[in-house]
C-alpha cells in the first residue's frame, strides 16, 4: 500500500464521509456543513492550538535579547548559537514549541481541505472520482449531491467578495499572531513578518479568487477561529495600534466629543489603575461635552494615540499605560 | 537613495500583484474537464464528441479522420470580470437521426448536424443562463428530447429545434431520456422518476416514483418495463404504463465495509436477463421479470462505461481499461484485452464492434466483441 493509499484510508476518507454525513444533520447545506465541520476540527485541535500561540508568543518576547545577542555576538556564530540556546534554556522556551504543534495540525488541515474540494464536485468528472472514497453508510449515499447554494453563493464557483474577505479576514489574522512593536526587537525580523503580514492574504486572496467559493468559505471560517482563539490567549496582538488609532480617528469623527475616545478607549482601564486621575464621570460627561465641545476637541487632538492598552490581555504582559 | 530604493520594491511588489491577478483571475486553476461523450455508430461512421470540444467523425472501417467540427463552447468569466472563449465540453453522445447528428454540450448548448452538407443550428437551452448538458438527447417521434442540469427536461422540434415544452423536476438531470410509445421516461438528481407525454409533457403516472438515490444512469425500457439503476445502490423495475414498483434489487447488500457500490452504469437487458455493472467491480445478472439474481461477474475494477451488447455477447470495460466479454447465456467472462487507458464514456456497438472512447488518452478504439482483436485505434487531435 503506498502512502497515497494510507492518506486516503486513514485521514481523507473518513473526513469525506464524516462531511458527507454531518451534511444530512445540517439540512444538506454544504455551505453549513463547511462552517460546522471547519468549528468541530478547530475545536478538537484547540490544545495544540493553544501550545502553539503560547509558544509563538514567548518567542515573540524573548525577541529583544535574541536581538541583543545578535548585536554582541553577530561576528561569532558558536557563541551566538551557545547563549541563544542557554537564552532558550533560562526562559523555558523551545524554538520548536510552535512549529511541532502546527506540524501535528498540518495533515489535518490539508484532509480538511482536500475533502471539502472532492466532496464539492465542481464538475461531473469530480463527482464519478468522489465515488473512490465513499464509504457503504446508508446516509452518505442518500446525502449525495451536497447542495452547493450557500447565501446566495454557488460554493462551486469562484466568488470575488468571498475571496476579499478571505485576504482581509487573514490579514487581520496575521496581524493578530504579530507582536506589538517592542523596542529592541530585531528589525529585520519585523520587517519579515510585516511582510508576511501582506503577502499571505494577498496570496490567499488571489487562489480565492480561481477556487470554488466552498474553499473560501473554509478558510474565512478557519480564520475567524483563529482570530477568536489568538485574541483569548494574547489579546489583539500586531493590530493594537491599529486599534488605537481607529479610536482616535472615532473620536476625531464625532467633533467635540472627545470623551467619546475616553469612553471607547480608556472605560475599561480606569478601572485597573488604583490611583490614577480618575475620568470624569460618564453621566456627567455628556452635559460637559455639549457646553464646552471645542475643548473637548482640542483634548482629542493633541493628545498622542494611546500607545499601551491596559486592558485585560496587556495587563498580562504587564505594561503600564498612561491614563489621561 | 533610500527612496529609491523603496520605490523600487514597491514597483516590484505592485509588478507582482499584477501578475497574481492576471494569472490567477484570467488563467484561473480550476479542474480541467474533458467529458466522456461515448461513440455512436452509423451511415458508414463512428461519431463522437472529443476531449477538445470537436465533433468528430471517423470512418467506421478504418478509424480515419471524415470530418470534425468545433462546437461553439462558452465564454468563460472568473471573479475578476476577465472573459475568454473556452472551448465546448461534451458529456453526450451523439445520437444520429436520419441526417441529422444531435449533441449537447456543457454549456448548455444543443447542436443539429447534417452529416451530408455540415450545415448546423443550435439552441441554448433557457436562453442565456442556461445550465449545461450531460446526458445523451434522445429523439423520437420528430422530437428532441434533452434533460439538463437546471432540472428540466426540454423538448424541440428535432427539425427546427423550435421549443416545444419543457417539465422541471427538482434536480439536475445527467441521465439520456428513454422512450416508450408516447411517453418519455426521465431520472433525476431528486432521487425521481418521471413519466411524461412525448407531445405536451404532462405527467402520465398519478405520482413520480421516488428512491433514496439521485439517478446518473439512463432508464432502461424493457417490454412494458422500465428498469432504473440508482445510485442508492437499487436496481428498480416499474411498470412503465403505471409507474408502480414492480420489483427492486439490492446491489451489494450486507457488505457494509465494502467499496462504493454506486451504479452509474445504465443497465443492459437482453433475452429475458439484466446486466448491472457497478462501481463495485461487479455485473449483476438479473431476471428481468422477477429481479431475482441470477448470478454476479466479478471485473475487478470499478465499471462506469455503460457496456453494450456486440453479437450474443456482452462487452464491459473497466475505469482502468479492461475490456471483458461476457456469454449472455453462461454469463462466462474474457479478459479480451487491457487498454490500460481509463474508460468512463458509455461503449458504442455496431454490427459485432465495439467501439470505446479513452478521453483521457483522447484515442476511439474499435475491438472485436467476440475475439478482442483491435481492428483500429485513431488518437484524436
Amino acid at each position: 500500500m503506498d502512502i497515497g493509499a494510507i492518506w486516503d484510508l486513514i485521514i481523507l476518507k473518513p473526513m469525506i464521509n464524516s462531511l458527507i454525513s454531518l451534511s444530512q444533520v445540517l439540512w444538506g447545506s454544504f455551505g453549513l456543513t463547511i462552517i460546522v465541520l471547519t468549528v468541530i476540527v478547530r475545536g478538537a485541535m484547540y490544545p495544540l492550538t493553544l501550545k502553539q500561540l503560547r509558544a509563538t508568543k514567548a518567542m515573540q518576547m524573548l525577541q529583544p535579547k535574541l536581538a541583543a545577542l545578535q548585536k554582541k555576538h553577530g561576528s561569532d556564530k558558536q557563541k551566538l548559537a551557545q547563549e541563544q540556546m542557554q537564552l532558550y534554556k533560562e526562559s523555558g522556551v523551545s524554538p520548536s514549541g510552535c512549529l511541532l504543534p502546527m506540524l501535528i495540525q498540518m495533515p489535518i488541515w490539508i484532509a480538511l481541505y482536500q475533502a471539502i474540494i472532492r466532496v464539492m464536485a465542481v464538475n461531473p468528472e469530480s463527482f464519478l472520482n468522489l465515488s473512490h472514497y465513499l464509504y457503504s453508510w446508508p446516509v452518505v449515499f442518500e446525502a449525495l449531491p451536497l447542495n452547493n447554494q450557500f447565501l446566495g453563493l454557488n460554493l462551486a464557483s469562484p466568488n470575488f467578495l468571498l475571496a476579499i474577505i478571505v485576504g482581509a479576514s487573514m490579514w487581520v489574522q496575521q496581524k493578530m499572531v504579530q507582536a506589538p512593536p517592542v523596542p529592541g526587537a530585531d528589525p529585520k525580523a519585523q520587517s519579515q513578518a510585516q511582510t508576511m503580514t501582506v503577502m499571505m492574504p494577498l496570496m490567499f486572496t488571489f487562489l480565492s479568487m480561481s477556487f470554488p467559493s466552498g474553499l473560501a468559505l473554509y478558510w474565512v471560517a478557519s480564520n475567524i477561529i483563529s482570530f477568536v482563539m489568538q485574541y483569548f490567549i494574547s489579546g489583539w496582538g500586531g493590530l493594537e495600534p491599529l486599534k488605537d488609532k481607529l479610536v482616535l480617528r472615532l473620536s476625531q469623527l464625532f467633533k467635540g466629543q472627545g470623551s467619546l475616545r475616553d469612553r471607547l478607549s480608556l472605560a475599561g482601564r480606569t478601572q485597573v489603575l488604583p490611583g490614577a486621575p480618575q475620568s470624569p464621570d460618564v453621566s456627567g460627561q455628556l452635559s460637559d461635552e455639549v457646553a464646552d465641545s471645542d475643548r473637548g476637541e482640542a483634548a482629542a487632538g493633541e493628545s498622542p494615540a494611546p500607545k499601551k492598552d491596559k486592558a485585560k490581555p496587556k495587563s498580562r504582559k504587564g505594561k503600564k499605560g498612561k491614563h489621561k | 537613495m533610500r527612496i529609491k530604493k523603496k520605490s523600487l520594491k514597491l514597483t516590484a511588489f505592485t509588478a507582482l500583484i499584477a501578475v497574481g491577478v492576471v494569472i490567477t483571475g484570467c488563467a484561473g486553476v480550476g479542474t480541467a474537464q474533458a467529458g466522456w461523450s461515448g461513440v455512436t455508430a452509423g451511415d458508414g461512421s463512428v461519431y463522437l464528441g472529443s476531449a477538445g470540444g470537436k465533433l468528430v467523425a471517423l470512418n467506421v472501417e478504418n478509424g480515419f479522420y471524415q470530418w470534425q467540427e468545433n462546437l461553439e463552447g462558452s465564454t468563460t468569466s472568473t471573479g475578476l470580470g476577465c472573459a475568454g472563449a473556452a472551448p465546448a465540453v461534451i458529456y453526450a453522445t451523439p445520437v444520429l437521426s436520419g441526417e441529422t447528428l444531435y449533441v449537447g454540450d456543457y454549456s448548455g448548448r444543443l447542436y443539429a448536424y447534417n452529416i451530408n452538407d455540415r450545415q448546423s443550428k443550435s439552441v441554448l437551452l433557457n436562453g442565456a443562463s442556461s445550465k449545461s448538458i450531460i446526458g445523451s438527447p434522445l429523439v423520437h417521434d420528430g422530437t428532441i428530447f434533452t434533460g439538463s442540469t437546471d432540472g428540466s427536461l426540454y423538448a424541440f422540434d428535432a427539425a427546427s429545434l423550435t421549443f416545444k415544452w419543457k417539465y422541471d423536476t427538482g434536480g439536475e438531470i445527467w441521465a439520456a431520456p428513454a422512450a416508450w410509445q408516447n411517453s418519455i421516461f426521465v431520472a433525476s438528481f431528486d432521487k425521481k422518476v418521471y413519466s411524461l407525454n412525448s407531445q405536451t409533457g404532462q405527467p402520465n403516472w398519478d405520482a413520480p416514483f421516488e428512491c433514496d438515490g439521485p439517478i446518473i444512469a439512463s432508464p432502461v425500457v424493457y417490454g412494458d418495463m422500465v428498469i432504473v439503476a440508482s445510485l442508492d445502490r437499487h436496481v428498480y423495475a416499474l411498470d412503465a404504463v403505471t409507474g408502480e414498483l414492480l420489483w427492486a434489487f439490492p446491489a451489494g447488500d450486507g457488505d457494509e465495509q465494502g467499496p462504493s457500490r454506486w451504479l452509474w452504469a445504465a443497465p443492459v437487458a437482453e433475452n429475458g436477463t439484466l446486466f448491472v455493472a457497478g462501481m463495485d467491480g461487479l455485473i449483476y445478472v438479473l431476471n428481468s421479470a422477477s429481479g431475482q439474481l441470477a448470478g454476479t461477474i466479478d471485473l475487478e475494477a470499478p465499471v462506469a462505461a455503460t457496456p453494450v451488447i456486440a453479437g450474443s455477447r456482452l462487452v464491459a470495460v473497466t475505469d482502468s481499461g479492461r475490456i471483458f466479454s461476457i456469454d449472455t447465456t453462461s454469463y462466462q467472462k474474457i479478459e479480451l484485452r487491457n487498454l490500460d487507458a481509463a474508460v468512463t464514456a458509455p461503449l458504442g456497438a455496431d454490427n459485432g464492434t465495439v467501439y470505446i472512447h479513452s478521453v483521457k488518452e483522447s484515442t476511439v478504439y474499435a475491438v472485436n466483441g467476440e475475439t478482442g482483436a483491435l481492428l483500429w485505434s485513431t488518437t484524436i487531435e
